[in-house]
């Protein structure tokens, strides 16, 4: 079966500008300007622009998976703001006919639109992300009321893309000092969980004047969540128990 | 209950309340000057004779320097390091944070000077 052809009339170029960067060869990054045609009868995604780049571009290099907001690979910086290309239409961020795509800043570029995430995923592990428990282990389960599972709402869908902790100077400027909204998130997540047991050790850990003090409220975490979470809020309610607990 | 928070929390509720004082005062003598009839030497000198502005005029340039010390501590944590500018960060570090406590206490002495 032949491929289907598309109408002239219904095809339009696009110019994208990519960043740019192999460390075995360049000596330093550039933007690249990639011509691509794209439909006209169908709104694609960043995503899908990308994949008709790098049919041009085979070294394009960038990360997916799901390609439906789900695991959070392909979180990068367009057109000045974080987002996930595989959610973001790119009817949305066209400007001119022309979309700007740069790696997510605040992290050491791997290759083209790749990031290193160690350091986003050590600051995770720091706020310990798992239940813990210190009670006997009941026999079928730990349960809740429904009242208390839907404290959860709003805090257990991240899907650590980093575009949050990426976009917030805080975490710029002190990355191994300042834990991030989205590790920030994840701590309020586990305490604020009532099956969870280590409560004043996760607050004693976040007491010290960078881990979440350095958060100045800026809320870019807020305008780029791809999932419409709140890290800002969150990381409120971690310091309201921190300045209202009484220490045993 | 204080003395039982930890670092971050002690700061953060320090600065605050320093920029809390730090408005009490602004409106305080804001509302001396808007209601007063004619703002000239001896209207000055009338009020700052009075015992309790003389007092609240200290506290809050005492709660300026505290609110400048750590305000500027903050910006000097996330700009003038290491990791932005190599060994040189710690040099700027140190002479900002010198500029700014010499400044500190050179606006502590002088009001304190001037006021009682």
């Amino acid at each position: 079966m032949s491929a289907a052809v598309i109408p002239v009339e219904q095809i339009k170029t696009i110019t994208m500008s990519i960043y740019r960067y192999d460390p075995t060869v360049d000596k330093k990054p550039y933007m690249q300007d990639v011509v691509v045609e794209i439909p006209t009868d169908k709104d694609i995604m960043v995503l899908d622009a990308l994949h008709l780049a790098k049919q041009q571009e085979p070294s394009l290099s960038y990360r997916r998976s799901c390609r439906e907001g789900v695991c959070g690979s392909d979180g990068m910086n367009i057109n000045g703001k974080n987002g996930l290309a595989c959610v973001t239409p790119l009817s949305e961020v066209l400007k001119r006919d022309k979309i700007t795509l740069r790696p997510m800043p605040g992290l050491p570029v791997v290759r083209d639109l790749i990031v290193d995430m160690k350091q986003f995923f050590d600051q995770l592990e720091k706020v310990k992300p798992y239940l813990i428990t210190k009670s006997d282990s009941p026999d079928i389960e730990r349960k809740q009321t429904p009242e208390d599972r839907e404290e959860l709402d709003g805090l257990y869908e991240c899907i650590l893309c980093g575009c949050c902790s990426t976009s917030c100077p805080s975490f710029w400027w002190n990355p191994d000092k300042f834990l991030g909204p989205a590790a920030l998130l994840q701590s309020w997540r586990f305490i604020a969980d009532s099956r969870d047991e280590a409560t004043e050790e996760r607050l004693d850990d976040l007491e010290d004047a960078f881990s979440l003090y350095r958060c100045h409220g800026i809320m870019n975490c807020v305008s780029v969540c791809p999932k419409g979470l709140n890290p800002t809020e969150a990381i409120s309610n971690i310091r309201n128990k921190l300045l209202t607990r009484e220490k045993a | 209950m204080f003395s039982s928070l930890g670092h971050g929390s002690k700061e953060f509720l320090t600065i605050r309340a320093c920029a809390l004082l730090i408005l009490l005062y602004t409106l305080y003598l804001g509302s001396f000057v808007v209601l007063a009839h004619e703002v000239n030497f001896n209207t000055w000198s009338e009020f700052f004779d009075n015992t309790f502005n003389k007092i609240f005029t200290s506290i809050f340039f005492l709660a300026f320097a505290v609110h400048t010390w750590l305000g500027t501590w903050a910006v000097a944590s996330d700009y003038l390091t290491p990791r932005i500018f190599g060994n040189l960060g710690r040099i700027l570090y140190i002479s900002f944070r010198s500029v700014v406590a010499a400044i500190i206490a050179l606006v502590l002495t002088w009001a304190i000077i001037i006021i009682w």
